[in-house]
């Protein structure tokens, strides 16, 4: 799996919209959307409220094709909020 | 009276009988009662055993307590290979335990859909799981499905291995609110694939993971490898001390955590709420609402080394050994 950011929540959602169109989704055998819309939680991280795509690189929903690799990262751990002690 | 009640090895055999409707077959690897319910084509009902006699991991293997559930990759349908995706392609489907019924939804979100493999470790089959925000998980519906909750002993098992360095857990905790205290994470995984980490109900790490260069059985050797297929097990004991064991009994005994709240498991792969997912290959994941004896840890350990041993861990020295409890 890896990720791109988005500014803004439109920008995710027609993203999001383009992905299940290019894969034929819903497609009528349960699977309804492509992705869930998040954000980045930490406001430590520089990329805070920032929303995160998830980009599958295997299965029948592999599209990172569809994106410029240089946009893509890893997943970072720092953008979620720290595990309470 | 007498009576006699015809047998198979396993589904391949049941399917090759021509029953009538009403017949009915003892099936030797999983424990289940078949009977025929209609023909053309035949349909069988399959029904749990009582316990009585123990749980068949493989035909071979027998222990004494029947598992909650227990999910293997290789049968997504809980009996055979028959509902098992392509090779590579996303799994749409419910996967549903081979003991009590119990099954995870199907999930809906195509790109938290696990991607099913034929062939990992040993040419067995598994699933592949993205990790992080977004990343693959599987839910159920715990209260209906034997997958909690449990406010004793437990033994949570899984057959997996770790990829990359992103987090990696069998699963637990629960969206929703609960009416007692529940582990919100997962029993045992580790942040950012740092290590084999357990963490306790607050989050913190608690620091109970094996100790490779020390580990029982270890060669003189021993190096950390996360990176390989490991059987995991996290027992919580009947006085509420849980740890977790790799590959055997190998386990830290200085870090025990003592939560004494609930164990659910309505979402899989889930280290810390919805954004800890774990990345890695699953081949098996089984729970019991007990601690597993001695005799059943050790045959547990001797099942999945006899199924997966080949093609993991393989030198069985310079590493976690194999070690029996």
């Amino acid at each position: 799996m890896k990720y791109q950011l988005y500014t803004t929540r439109s920008g995710w959602t027609s993203r999001n919209d383009s992905l299940e169109s290019h894969l034929g989704i819903p497609n009528g055998k349960g699977t309804l959307r492509y992705a869930e819309i998040s954000q980045v939680e930490n406001p430590d991280n520089s990329d805070f409220e920032k929303y995160i795509m998830p980009v599958c690189t295997e299965g029948t929903w592999k599209c990172d094709e569809q994106f410029n690799p240089s946009d893509l990262v890893d997943y970072d751990p720092t953008c979620e909020l720290p595990i309470p002690e | 009276m007498a009576s006699t009640l015809i047998t198979v090895a396993d589904t391949s055999a049941r399917d090759a009988l021509s029953p009538a409707i009403g017949d009915t077959v003892y099936q030797i690897d999983n424990n289940k009662i078949n009977v025929c319910s209609s023909l053309g084509p035949v349909v069988w009902q399959s029904y749990d055993s009582d316990g009585t006699g123990g749980y068949a991991l493989d035909g071979s293997n027998t222990i004494t307590a029947v598992p909650n559930f227990h999910f293997d990759a290789a049968k997504i349908n809980g009996v055979d290979a028959s509902g098992n995706p392509s090779n590579a392609a996303s799994l749409t489907t419910a996967w549903t335990s081979k003991t009590n019924g119990a099954a995870t939804f199907a999930q809906g979100t195509g790109a938290q859909q696990p991607t099913w493999y034929s062939s990992g470790t040993s040419s067995e089959s598994y699933l592949s799981t993205g990790g992080g925000s977004g990343g693959d998980t599987l839910m159920a519906d715990f209260r209906s499905t034997f997958m909690g909750p449990i406010s004793g002993a437990f033994t949570m098992m899984g057959v997996m291995e770790q990829v990359g360095t992103a987090d990696f857990s069998m699963g637990g905790g629960v969206l929703g609110a609960v009416t007692s205290p529940t582990w919100q994470t997962s029993p045992w995984w580790n942040n950012a694939g740092t290590d084999y980490n357990y963490y306790g109900q607050t989050g913190a790490d608690s620091g109970a993971k094996p100790t490779f260069a020390s580990g029982s059985g270890n060669g003189s050797t021993a190096v950390a490898s996360y990176t390989v297929t490991r059987l995991f097990m996290v027992v919580r004991d009947s006085s509420n001390n849980t740890r977790l064991f790799v590959d055997g009994n190998n386990t830290n005994t200085a870090n025990v955590a003592t939560f004494t709240g609930d164990l659910l498991m309505s979402n899989m792969w889930q280290g810390y709420s919805t954004v800890y997912m774990s990345q890695g290959h699953t081949y098996e994941m089984a729970l019991w609402d007990s601690d597993l004896s001695t005799s059943d840890k050790n045959t547990l350990i001797t099942y999945v080394n006899s199924r997966y041993g080949t093609g993991r861990n393989a030198d069985d020295t310079d590493d976690l050994a194999r070690a029996t409890f």
